[in-house]
């Protein structure tokens, strides 16, 4: 492909901010972003963000008494609106956010703080009910049901008596009312699958650094693609697909900065990104294994590597309304607008 | 070429994004509020049950069925595209009444069911012609394109929303497409003739004389637009002589476009006929005199044929025009560069032929063009010196003294200006900071004594002393002369030479200059016979201000009896130490036969020591020009001469302008070190290669 056919990163507006963003993503069927914000002195802030003019706008703030390390809106309607979110001190609470804020849900989910979080099934209808999943610090990991107050539906926890952290967790293959299943990466490079139908460890491997970040390409289809990113610069694929186990695993190393997290592009499965602590993104597409020379395991290739701020970039997210459309923040205290062209790559 | 269009589409799609969001944020935030106001849409019940609970219930649940909610709107629901498809009904008919704002309303209601339908952009979009969006126009037709790209009314709308945004090329390519798609359409022939009215204004206002017939001059036209069209395929296949057929037919049927003798001139370009394309570019320009591409083509072409002058105007035409186009900025550097070069090879070639006023006319162009040079005026100024215009190299040597203060060269060109003007305290004081500045170089030597002389002929007695003392301060101006001199020249000289003057005590010199010289003397074996009298002279000598003149007389004069006894004067010359020394050792000797005796004396090693970053260009052709007759006709060794002179600093400049006529004698060099065996072929390759890299 010649160079200039492949995409291109640009940035098409940045807001620095006053405070550590911990997430950032899109509110969906909006031109709207939550930033996840936190103070050194422990108290946080939820930002809405509006681009108006091409220009980043606070739209709305709301302080909170704790921090927010994560959070999704993935197990809410479009138009609900709930944020789920984890804190600095285990509490999952979920907000209304077109009520003002109001607290829809509370819950003291975890002893230590949250590290990850994920929704599910929040605006896909007939891939069952929306769950969301915690992993924490204290090595546990949960999944809850915003109709049952107080109670997780599920609890994975390590059989041994040391207990890693859990660093991410990711919903997937969730493609009928009852199938479902969890990903949890810990600090020690370990993924389990949790199969959520047969309360069951369906599957489990390692790599070897900690996992930052799972993502699966879809979560309400039959699993396809787990895409994991770790410390030191390791991006792997699993490709899952009707496979119980066995599962072939592509993996490539980009230096030793930390790969924060991969997100793919919602519009286009083969495409994704990861987000590195050197500053950079980097586009990979996947390309599936060919079945007539047998090979078992598909590849990845780099289509675009672009520097986009001076500090780690440490949460990425895509706009699922326009395709190439994303946000990113990073540890400089910067959100950036991005946008990535060509992205119609077949 | 098709990098310049990638970039360019490249910068297109940019501008189209900043577009694009801008009317996505609109649309987003319209379905942000119809989402949020939409208040019947509900929550789904029908969700499995929380999942402990289904646990339980499990054996009871085990042939579930899958529910479809309807809180979304799923793309593949059939109920929605029906009702999306009834949308655009009632915005059709509200078109049909001219009522535009409330077709829009029902073409939105339409895309929000139903977004991958083109019709509903496309519609919309005609609304917005209507209702002179041009901007939201646009994008719709975009999206319809991306969704249906052979759809022609969308190409069409696209064409003529860019028309009004004054985004003529644009708003004709899609038209064009249009048209492609459809050459039936009568609709988008009209606009395309009138678009390219707009393009060419001038030539359609010349052209309303013509009242032969509109009818076929339309249809000429028409054919002459459908023959370019055919041109530019081919030159995207670079098929270049098809193109160019295509062009000309197409400028039979009508002769006053621009676009096409442009094209035309491009395709000339490639295919190498350059005057061609030169006369199509100066048509175009004809045509419309604002045409960059045309100014810059014609550059192209100008520079291939060597007019670089001309060339350079051209890119300067096309940069004022567009000042920001890359491509034209980097050819128009690349030529400037280039006729600098051309320009200093050039003026040392002149410089090499005596042609002085040439070589004046080179440099000047060459300063105004780098103004940041020097090297220029301090050539022109030595060729100033030669058309005896010193005060143009006063000048000259001034300005490179202002940025060079230690410029070796500028202070004796200088000095030599005072001389000529008779300012001679000036000069003087102009060859001490030359002398100082390099004490080894004889020539500056040579012209101070002689300088003294003549302001000791000059009555003012003060100044003349004051000289004295601070050459006699100097050891080497005093002790250079006699050891050139060999027993034969002294005895002709006979006791003129020898006579000793009286001096005040003041002015004899306290320095113990002979002592260095001496030791010097006693490693040449040549003057070891004249040592004697060397020494008796050097006494005197160093007390006699006038003999000192009189030795550099009779070296002055040496050069007419070179030819009578060339071995012996060669001989005489120095070992150079420096390249002043060489160049001007060399440049009294004016046959070949000695300048090999001269070179022979040299080791091949000491080349770069000597030469450091001072070798001429001129000096270096001679040199090869020598090796290669003398040395090769006497089969001496060149070997490490050839390797001396690839390790002198600067080199490789010169050798990017050797003429032919030095790559012929290095060729003779490297095959005359091979025949005599001198050294390994590996060697010698690796030789060969620097030289021919």
């Amino acid at each position: 492909m010649h160079e200039f056919n492949k995409p291109f990163i640009v940035t098409l507006c940045e807001k620095t901010v006053p405070y550590k963003i911990s997430r950032s993503f899109w509110i969906p069927c909006s031109a709207k972003f939550i930033s996840l914000c936190s103070n050194p002195s422990n108290d946080g802030k939820v930002q809405i963000f509006e681009i108006q003019k091409g220009q980043i706008e606070q739209f709305h703030e709301e302080s909170m008494k704790k921090s927010f390390n994560c959070g999704t809106l993935k197990a809410s309607s479009v138009k609900n609106r709930h944020l789920a979110t984890g804190d600095c001190s285990g509490n999952l609470n979920i907000w209304d956010l077109q009520h003002s804020f109001e607290p829809v849900y509370a819950v003291q989910a975890h002893r230590e703080l949250i590290h990850s979080i994920d929704g599910v099934a929040g605006d896909c209808a007939g891939c069952g009910a929306p769950e969301i999943v915690t992993g924490s610090r204290d090595g546990y990991v949960k999944v809850w049901d915003p109709r049952q107050k107080d109670k997780p539906v599920a609890i994975m926890e390590s059989v041994d008596d040391v207990k890693r952290e859990c660093w991410s967790v990711a919903f997937g293959n969730s493609y009928n009312s009852q199938e479902r299943v969890v990903c949890a990466g810990f600090d020690n490079g370990d993924i389990k699958m949790f199969d959520l139908r047969n309360m069951s460890l369906r599957w489990e491997t390692n790599l070897p650094n900690g996992i930052c970040s799972l993502e699966f390409d879809r979560q309400t289809i039959k699993m396809n693609k787990l895409l994991a990113t770790c410390l030191e610069g390791g991006v792997s694929v699993f490709e899952t697909r009707n496979r119980e186990e066995d599962i072939p695993c592509v993996s490539k190393k980009i230096d030793n900065s930390t790969v924060w997290c991969g997100k793919h592009l919602p519009q286009n499965r083969e495409i994704f990104t990861t987000c590195h602590g050197s500053g950079s993104i980097h586009l990979w597409k996947y390309n599936y294994c060919d079945e007539i020379t047998g090979e078992r395991k598909g590849s990845i290739e780099e289509l675009r590597q672009s520097h986009v701020g001076e500090q780690g970039i440490n949460s990425f997210d895509w706009s699922s309304d326009k395709i190439g459309l994303a946000v990113c923040s990073s540890f400089d205290q910067v959100i950036r607008l991005l946008y990535i062209t060509q992205l119609n790559i077949q | 070429m098709e990098l310049q269009k990638n970039i360019k589409d490249n910068a297109e799609d940019l501008r189209g994004i900043v577009n694009e969001m801008s009317t996505w944020e609109k649309e987003m935030k319209r379905k942000e509020n119809s989402l949020l106001e939409n208040e019947n849409a509900d929550t789904c019940d029908d969700l499995p049950p929380v999942r402990t609970k289904l646990r339980k219930e499990e054996k009871n649940l085990n042939n579930e069925k899958i529910i479809k909610s309807e809180s979304t709107i799923p793309t593949n629901d059939y109920s929605y595209r029906e009702k999306s498809l009834v949308e655009k009904d009632l915005g059709n008919e509200f078109v049909k009444q001219g009522k535009w704002t409330d077709a829009i309303l029902h073409y939105n209601a339409a895309i929000d069911f139903y977004s991958e339908d083109p019709t509903f952009f496309c519609n919309r979009a005609q609304c917005y012609l209507q209702t002179k969006q041009w901007a939201e126009a646009v994008t719709d037709c975009n999206r319809a394109i991306e969704l249906d790209c052979s759809y022609v009314k969308a190409h069409y709308r696209k064409g003529l929303a860019l028309k009004e945004l004054n985004n003529i090329t644009e708003a004709r390519r899609s038209l064009l497409k249009a048209l492609d798609l459809e050459p039936a359409n009568q609709n988008i022939k009209n606009d395309l003739l009138l678009l390219n009215e707009l393009l060419g204004d001038q030539i359609s206002n010349s052209n309303t004389n013509d009242f032969e017939s509109n009818l076929s001059d339309h249809q000429k036209r028409e054919k002459s637009l459908y023959e370019k069209e055919r041109g530019n395929s081919c030159v995207a296949k670079k098929e270049w002589t098809d193109a160019i057929h295509h062009y000309t037919e197409a400028i039979n049927c009508f002769s006053k476009d621009a676009t096409f003798y442009c094209n035309r001139a491009l395709c000339f370009l490639q295919v190498e006929k350059f005057k061609e394309a030169e006369t199509d570019c100066t048509t175009a320009l004809q045509l419309d005199p604002e045409y960059v591409k045309a100014y810059h083509r014609r550059g192209l072409a100008l520079k291939e044929l060597n007019q670089l002058k001309e060339a350079l105007e051209n890119f300067q035409k096309a940069l004022d025009l567009d000042p920001k186009n890359a491509c034209i900025n980097k050819d128009f550097m690349k030529l400037e560069k280039r006729m600098n070069e051309t320009n200093l090879l050039k003026g040392n070639q002149f410089v090499q032929k005596k042609d002085w006023k040439s070589a004046i006319e080179c440099y000047t162009e060459a300063c105004k063009l780098y103004p940041d040079d020097v090297s220029f005026n301090l050539n022109r100024a030595l060729c100033f010196l030669k058309t005896k215009e010193p005060k143009k190299t006063l000048l000259d040597c001034t300005l490179v003294l202002e940025r060079d203060p230690e410029n070796v060269k500028a202070y004796f060109r200088r000095a030599e200006a005072h001389e000529t003007l008779q300012n001679y305290s000036k000069a003087h004081d102009d060859f001490l900071s030359a002398f100082r500045l390099d004490s080894s170089d004889q020539t500056i030597q040579n012209r101070l004594t002689r300088l003294e002389k003549k302001m000791g002929i000059l009555p003012p007695e003060p100044v003349r002393s004051e000289v004295q003392n601070v050459v006699e301060n100097e050891p080497l101006s005093k002790a250079a002369p006699p050891t050139r001199l060999t027993g034969e020249k002294f005895l002709k000289l006979g006791g003129s030479f020898v006579q000793p003057l009286k001096k005040l005590p003041h002015q004899v010199s306290t320095k113990p200059l002979t002592t260095v010289r001496i030791a010097n003397k006693n490693e040449d074996p040549l003057k070891s016979a004249f040592e004697e009298i060397s020494v008796a002279d050097f006494n005197k000598n160093s007390s006699t201000e006038e003999k000192n003149v009189e030795n550099v007389k009779y070296l002055g004069s040496s050069n007419s009896e070179n030819e009578e006894s060339e071995n012996v004067n060669v001989s005489e010359l120095p070992v150079p130490k420096t390249s002043m020394q060489f160049t001007s050792a060399w440049d009294k000797l004016n046959s070949p036969e000695s300048q090999f005796l001269y070179l022979k004396r040299i080791r091949g090693e000491d080349l770069p020591q000597i030469f450091k970053e001072a070798l001429e260009s001129y000096i270096f052709s001679e040199i090869l020009e020598t090796l290669s007759t003398e040395f090769v006709k006497y089969d001496e060794p060149v070997y490490h001469y050839l390797l001396g002179l690839s390790r002198v600093k600067r080199i490789k400049a010169l050798l990017l302008f050797a003429s032919e006529e030095d790559n012929a004698n290095i060729k003779t060099l490297l095959s005359h070190a091979k025949k005599l065996n001198e050294t390994s072929e590996n060697e010698l390759n690796e030789l060969k290669k620097f030289y021919y890299c």
